[in-house]
C-alpha cells in the first residue's frame, strides 16, 4: 500500500469535512469503549490476564529465533510448507509463485492487515488472478477500491446507503429494483455472491492472529465464518502472517484469546477460533491439499532489543485505536497507512521511516487511554516519544518547532534570566489583556487563536526471477537473513544454553498461566453457565434426557424452522449408532458437508462453560465442511463433556489423540454462537458466511459425572 | 474506569520514607508549574493555602520547568539539563507537590525514565520521584484531608486531565473534596476521563483535531447545566476555557484549587477584571 502518511495534517483535514465519517465515528467512539468495558467488568481476572499476556509474548520475544524454529519444525511434520519472507517484495514473490505452480485463477482471501501491508492483490491480481475478499468489511472495500481505515472494523466509516449504492454499481446482473435499504439486504446479497466464490477457488489466502510453535498450528479468530471457508474449501491454504505472531503452548494462545476479542469488540470470544495444522490427512473428510505459512520480517527483527520492542507484543485487537480521541476525530484513513491509530503511530514509522511517517507519533496528546486499554500494555506514548526523539536526533522536525524549543530551552535553563525574560513579554499582555481577559489574536499563535481565545495571564516494485533453483536459494537467504537478525538482537542479552532450556520447559510443561474462576465450579454449576453462556451468544440449547431421542428431536427441530426433512450428518460412529429408521420422512446422509446443506449435526468433543463454546476437531468423523457450510448447525453435546476452561479442552483432546496415536487434528474449531458481522454501521447482524443458527443438544447421560482429566 | 493500579503507589507513599520526621511540620517544596507562574499565579496562592492549612511548611525553591515540553519533542539533551536543576532545587523538601498532575507526572514517572542510562542521577530522580505529588491527591492521600473550609454556591463540572488520571490516579480524591464545599453540587462531565485536545505543543501543531477535540469537549460541558468549570492542570482549563469563550459561553473555568481554597478573588480563567 502506497503511504500518505506525510500528509496526514491534509488527510485530516478531509475527513473532518466528512459528516458521514463524522457520524460514524461519534457512534463509533462510545459504542466500542463501553463494550469493551463490560466485558472487562464481567471478567475479574482481566487485569492480572494483561500482565500474564504481557509476560507471555516479552518471554516469546526474548526467545523468537527458538520459537520460530520449533514452529517450523512442526509445521514440517505435519506435512506443510514454510516460507521465510524478509521483505514486502520476497512475500510477495513467494506467494505469487505458489499461485503460479498451482495453476491458480481464483484465490479468495481472510483477512489479513499484513496482505495490506505488502500490497498483496494489485500483485496478484497483474499476474491476471481474479482476488476475492471474503470478509464482509473488506469485500465492501474492495469494490470501492478503498483501504481499511481500521484493522478489525474495516468498513466502519460508510453507511449502509454508501454500500448500497456500491452494490447496485457492481453487482449489474441483479434486478435494479431489488430492496436493499436495510444491513440484512445487504448482508444476504454479499452472502450469496460469495458462497460462490469461496466454492470456485483454487487458492484461499489467511492471515494469523497466533501461530503455536508447539504444535506448528496457525490461528485465525473471526466471527464471520469466511475466513474457515476460505481456509476449508480450495485445495491450497496458504497462510500470510509475520513473525512477532508465535507463542509457545496452545495454554499460552488461550491466555492471550481471553484478551483478544474482550479488547477488541468487547466479545467474551469471537464466534470462530480455528487452529490449522499442514493439509488434508489422508482420511479426513475434507480441508485443503496444501498448507503454505509465509512468514515476513518487513522490518520487525530491527526491533528487537531495541527501545521499540514492546510493539511486537501487539496481538492487533484495535483496542488503542477505539478509544483514542485523535482517531475518533479523523478517523483511520487520515494516517495514510495500513496501521490506523495509535499502534499505527508507532509500527508505522517503523515501517516507513521517520522521515515519511513522523506527523503520526507527533499528532498524540499523550492523553494515555491507549496505554490503559492495551491487553498486552505496551507503552505507546512512550514510544511514540521515542519516534520523536529519532526526529530530533535526525533534525527533521519544523524549524519553527526546533528553533522555539531551542530558545525556549536556553531560557529555561537559566532560571534568572527565564523569569526575567518571561516577565518582559507577559507584563506586555498582562497590560493589554488586563482590560480584555483575553486575546482574539496573537503573533505566532494562529493554531491556538484561530479557533479558540487565549486567556490573557494574570500577573517500484523489482521483479525476482521465479526459477526454482532461484526461489530455493532466496528462501534459504531469506530464513538465514530473519533468523540471523533476531539472533545477533537476541544474542547478548541470554545465555544459550539457558535459552533453549528454557524453552523446551515451556513447550513441554502446558502451564495453565491464569484459569478464570468462573469455569472452576461443579459440575451441575458447569452445565448452567455453558447454557446460559450459549444463550447470551444467540446459540439455542436443548436438553436431552437421553441420546435414544436425538432423530426425534432433530426432526421436529427442522420441522418447526421449515426446513427440509433432509440432515447431513458427521460420520461419526457416535451419530452413526443413533436409530434413525423410525422417522422415514427424515433424509439422512453422512459424510462432508455439501454446498446445499440446509442443516448439518455433528458431534462437540466438549463444551466449554467459561464462553459457552463448543469444541471440535476435523478428522474422519468431522470436518469445517459441516460445521461451516449449512445455514443451520445442529450440534450433539454430551452434558459430561462440559468442562470448564479452554485449557481443560485441550486436555481431552491431547487425550484423545493419544488414544488413538494421533498429534494435532488439522482444524480445530472454537464455536461460540452463529456466525455475525458488525461491518455495517456497526449493527450487529448474525447468518454471515456460517451458519445463521446453532442449536445444541446437550445429551444426559446415566452418571452425570465430570469427565476424565478436568 | 482507567486508572492505573494505585495500590503500589499508595503502598510507596505509605512506607514512610519519603514522609517527615515526627513532631514538625512536613516541609513541602511547591512547584508551581510554568503555565501558573505565567498566566495564574492564584493557583499557586491557592496551592500555598491549602498546603499551610493542612499543617504543611511551604517552601518555593527557584525553579523553571519540569522538562516536558523538550521531553515530549524528542530532546533529550534540554530535558535532562531542566530535570538536574530541579532535582537539585527541590533537595532537602520532605515533599514535592504541584498544582499539576502532567508537571508532577513528568517528575514523579519521567525522570526515572530519563536518566536510565545513569545510575547516579537515576538513584537521585528516584528520590526526588517518590516524593512528589499532585496537590489534591496530596491533601487527601498523604495529610488526610477530609474536608476543606470553602463555600461556593452554584453547580460545577469537573474534567479528569489526562496526566492525572492516568500517570497520578487523582480521580476520587477532588470529587471527594468538593463534596465537602459548602453550597456547591457537582453535575459529572460526560466524557470526563476523554481528553480535551490540549497536549503541550499538539494544540499548536495539529489546531485543527485539537479544535475538534476541545469542542466535543466544550459540547458536553455545557450539556452539564453547570456554571463553572474545573479542572487540575492549566493547560487543559486554557484550552477549555479559550473554546467556551469563544463559542460565547457563560461557564466560568477555574482551577479547583481556587474554590478549595475559598479564593475567588482572581475573575475566571479568561475573563476581565470587572467580571467575577
Amino acid at each position: 500500500m502506497k503511504s500518505t502518511a506525510h500528509a496526514f495534517k491534509d488527510n485530516a483535514h478531509r475527513a473532518m469535512q466528512d459528516p458521514q465519517l463524522t457520524r460514524a465515528l461519534n457512534k463509533f467512539k462510545t459504542g466500542f469503549p463501553m463494550k469493551r468495558a463490560q466485558a472487562v467488568a464481567a471478567l475479574p481476572e482481566f487485569e492480572a490476564l494483561r500482565d500474564v499476556g504481557k509476560a507471555i509474548k516479552d518471554h516469546t520475544l526474548a526467545h523468537l529465533d527458538l520459537y520460530l524454529e520449533t514452529f517450523e519444525r512442526n509445521v514440517r511434520a505435519a506435512g506443510g510448507h514454510v516460507h521465510w519472507a524478509r521483505t514486502a517484495e520476497e512475500a510477495r514473490s513467494i506467494i505469487r509463485g505458489i499461485c503460479k505452480a498451482k495453476n491458480a485463477r481464483l484465490v479468495t482471501k481472510g483477512k489479513s492487515m499484513v496482505s495490506e501491508e505488502i500490497g498483496l492483490n494489485a500483485s496478484l491480481q497483474e499476474d491476471g488472478l481474479e482476488v476475492v475478499e471474503t470478509d464482509l468489511g473488506e469485500y465492501i472495500l474492495q469494490i470501492r477500491n478503498e483501504a481499511p481505515s481500521h484493522i478489525i472494523a474495516p468498513a466502519l466509516h460508510l453507511s449502509k446507503e454508501q454500500v448500497a449504492d456500491d452494490f447496485r454499481r457492481v453487482h449489474t446482473d441483479l434486478p435494479a429494483d431489488r430492496r436493499l435499504s436495510e444491513p440484512n439486504d445487504l448482508l444476504t446479497e454479499a452472502r450469496v455472491r460469495l458462497r460462490n466464490k469461496f466454492l470456485q477457488a483454487d487458492v484461499g489466502i489467511t492471515g494469523a492472529n497466533f501461530l503455536i510453535a508447539e504444535t506448528g498450528s496457525t490461528v485465525i479468530v473471526t466471527n464471520e465464518g469466511n475466513g474457515d471457508l476460505t481456509q476449508s474449501l480450495p485445495k491450497t491454504h496458504i497462510v500470510l502472517t509475520s513473525i512477532e505472531k508465535v507463542v509457545p503452548t496452545l495454554e499460552d494462545a488461550s491466555t492471550l484469546l481471553r484478551l483478544l476479542a474482550r479488547s477488541a469488540t468487547g466479545q467474551e470470544f469471537t464466534s470462530y477460533t480455528t487452529f490449522s495444522t499442514g493439509p488434508k490427512r489422508a482420511d479426513d473428510i475434507d480441508g485443503p491439499e496444501n498448507y503454505h505459512v509465509v512468514l515476513l520480517d518487513n522490518g520487525r527483527s530491527a526491533l528487537l532489543g531495541t527501545e521499540m520492542q514492546e510493539v511486537l507484543r501487539c496481538i492487533r485487537c484495535g483496542a488503542c485505536m477505539n478509544h483514542c480521541p485523535v482517531y475518533h476525530a479523523v478517523g483511520g484513513h487520515a494516517y495514510g497507512w495500513v496501521y490506523p491509530g495509535p499502534i499505527g503511530s508507532v509500527i508505522d514509522p517503523a515501517i516507513l521511516g521517520v522521515k515519511e511517517a513522523g506527523h503520526l507519533p507527533n499528532a498524540s496528546t499523550f492523553c494515555g487511554r491507549c496505554e490503559s486499554v492495551c491487553p498486552v500494555r505496551i507503552p505507546l506514548p512512550k514510544l511514540m516519544r521515542h519516534w520523536r526523539e529519532k526526529e530530533f536526533e535526525a533534525n527533521l522536525q519544523p524549524k519553527a518547532m526546533r528553533y522555539g524549543i531551542g530558545v525556549w530551552g536556553w531560557f529555561a535553563k537559566r532560571p534568572a534570566l527565564y523569569a526575567a525574560a518571561a516577565n518582559i513579554g507577559l507584563r506586555a499582555m498582562a497590560a493589554v489583556g488586563k482590560r480584555r481577559g483575553r486575546f482574539k489574536a496573537l503573533p505566532l499563535a494562529g493554531g491556538w487563536t484561530d479557533t479558540r481565545d487565549f486567556p490573557a495571564p494574570r500577573g517500484p516494485p523489482s521483479r525476482n526471477s521465479t526459477g526454482a533453483a532461484a526461489m530455493a536459494e532466496q528462501s534459504n537467504a531469506a530464513r538465514d537473513g530473519v533468523l540471523g537478525a533476531i539472533r545477533k538482537a537476541a544474542s547478548h542479552l541470554r545465555d544459550e544454553a539457558a535459552a533453549r532450556a528454557a524453552v523446551e520447559q515451556r513447550l513441554s510443561a502446558h502451564a495453565r498461566n491464569l484459569l478464570p474462576a468462573r469455569g472452576q465450579i461443579p459440575h451441575a454449576e458447569r452445565v448452567e453457565l455453558f447454557i446460559r453462556m450459549a444463550q447470551a451468544v444467540a446459540a439455542s440449547v436443548e436438553r436431552v434426557p437421553e441420546r435414544s431421542r436425538i432423530p426425534q428431536i432433530v426432526a421436529d427441530y427442522l420441522s418447526v424452522h421449515n426446513l427440509p426433512a433432509r440432515l447431513r450428518a458427521a460420520p461419526d460412529p457416535e451419530l452413526q449408532s443413533l436409530d434413525w429408521s423410525g422417522l422415514p420422512t427424515l433424509e439422512v446422509a453422512f459424510g462432508r458437508g455439501e454446498p446445499e446443506d440446509q442443516a448439518t449435526i455433528t458431534l462437540a468433543i466438549a463444551g466449554i462453560a467459561e464462553t459457552g463454546t463448543l469444541f471440535g476437531a476435523s478428522g474422519n468423523d468431522a470436518g469445517p465442511t459441516l460445521s461451516f457450510l449449512p445455514g443451520t448447525h445442529i450440534v450433539v453435546l454430551p452434558v459430561d463433556r462440559v468442562v470448564g476452561s479452554y485449557e481443560e479442552a485441550w486436555d481431552l483432546l491431547r487425550q484423545r489423540q493419544a488414544a488413538k496415536g494421533l498429534g494435532m487434528p488439522r482444524a480445530v474449531n472454537f464455536i461460540t454462537g452463529p456466525s455475525r458481522t458488525a461491518d455495517i454501521e456497526q449493527t450487529s447482524l448474525v447468518h454471515v458466511h456460517g451458519p445463521g443458527r446453532l442449536h445444541i443438544l446437550l445429551v444426559d447421560s446415566a452418571a452425570d459425572a465430570p469427565p476424565q482429566g478436568s | 474506569m482507567e486508572v492505573r493500579d494505585q495500590s503500589a503507589l499508595r503502598r510507596e507513599q505509605a512506607d514512610g520514607q519519603s514522609g517527615r520526621p515526627a513532631g514538625r511540620a512536613p516541609k513541602v517544596g511547591l512547584l508551581v508549574t510554568c503555565l501558573v507562574d505565567l498566566f495564574r499565579p492564584s493557583v499557586g496562592f491557592a496551592a500555598v493555602k491549602l498546603l499551610e492549612d493542612a499543617g504543611c511548611e511551604v517552601v518555593v525553591p527557584r525553579q523553571t520547568c519540569c522538562g516536558q515540553p523538550a521531553w515530549n519533542a524528542g530532546d533529550r539533551a534540554t530535558t535532562e539539563a531542566l530535570a538536574k536543576a530541579m532535582i537539585e532545587a527541590f533537595e532537602g523538601c520532605d515533599y514535592v507537590v504541584g498544582p499539576s498532575g502532567s508537571c508532577t507526572g513528568m517528575m514523579r514517572l519521567h525522570y526515572q525514565e530519563l536518566f536510565k542510562d545513569d545510575a547516579d542521577w537515576a538513584l537521585r530522580a528516584h528520590h526526588l520521584s517518590r516524593r512528589t505529588h499532585e496537590l489534591v491527591s496530596f491533601l487527601t492521600d498523604i495529610m488526610g484531608v477530609e474536608k476543606v473550609d470553602a463555600a461556593y454556591q452554584g453547580t460545577v463540572t469537573y474534567h479528569d486531565s489526562c496526566a492525572g488520571l492516568r500517570e497520578m490516579g487523582v480521580k476520587a480524591q477532588p470529587r471527594k473534596l468538593l463534596a465537602g464545599v459548602e453550597g456547591l453540587k457537582l453535575a459529572e462531565l460526560p466524557e470526563a476521563e476523554v481528553c480535551c485536545g490540549f497536549g503541550g505543543t499538539f494544540c499548536v501543531k495539529y489546531p485543527e483535531i485539537s479544535t475538534k477535540m476541545v469542542s466535543d469537549k466544550a459540547g458536553n460541558i455545557q450539556s452539564t447545566g453547570a456554571d463553572m468549570l474545573l479542572a487540575g492542570d492549566m493547560g487543559c482549563l486554557m484550552n477549555m476555557a479559550g473554546r467556551l469563550q469563544r463559542l460565547g459561553s457563560t461557564v466560568k473555568v477555574r482551577h479547583v484549587a481556587e474554590v478549595l481554597a475559598g479564593d475567588l478573588s482572581a475573575p475566571p480563567i479568561g475573563e476581565s477584571e470587572e467580571k467575577k
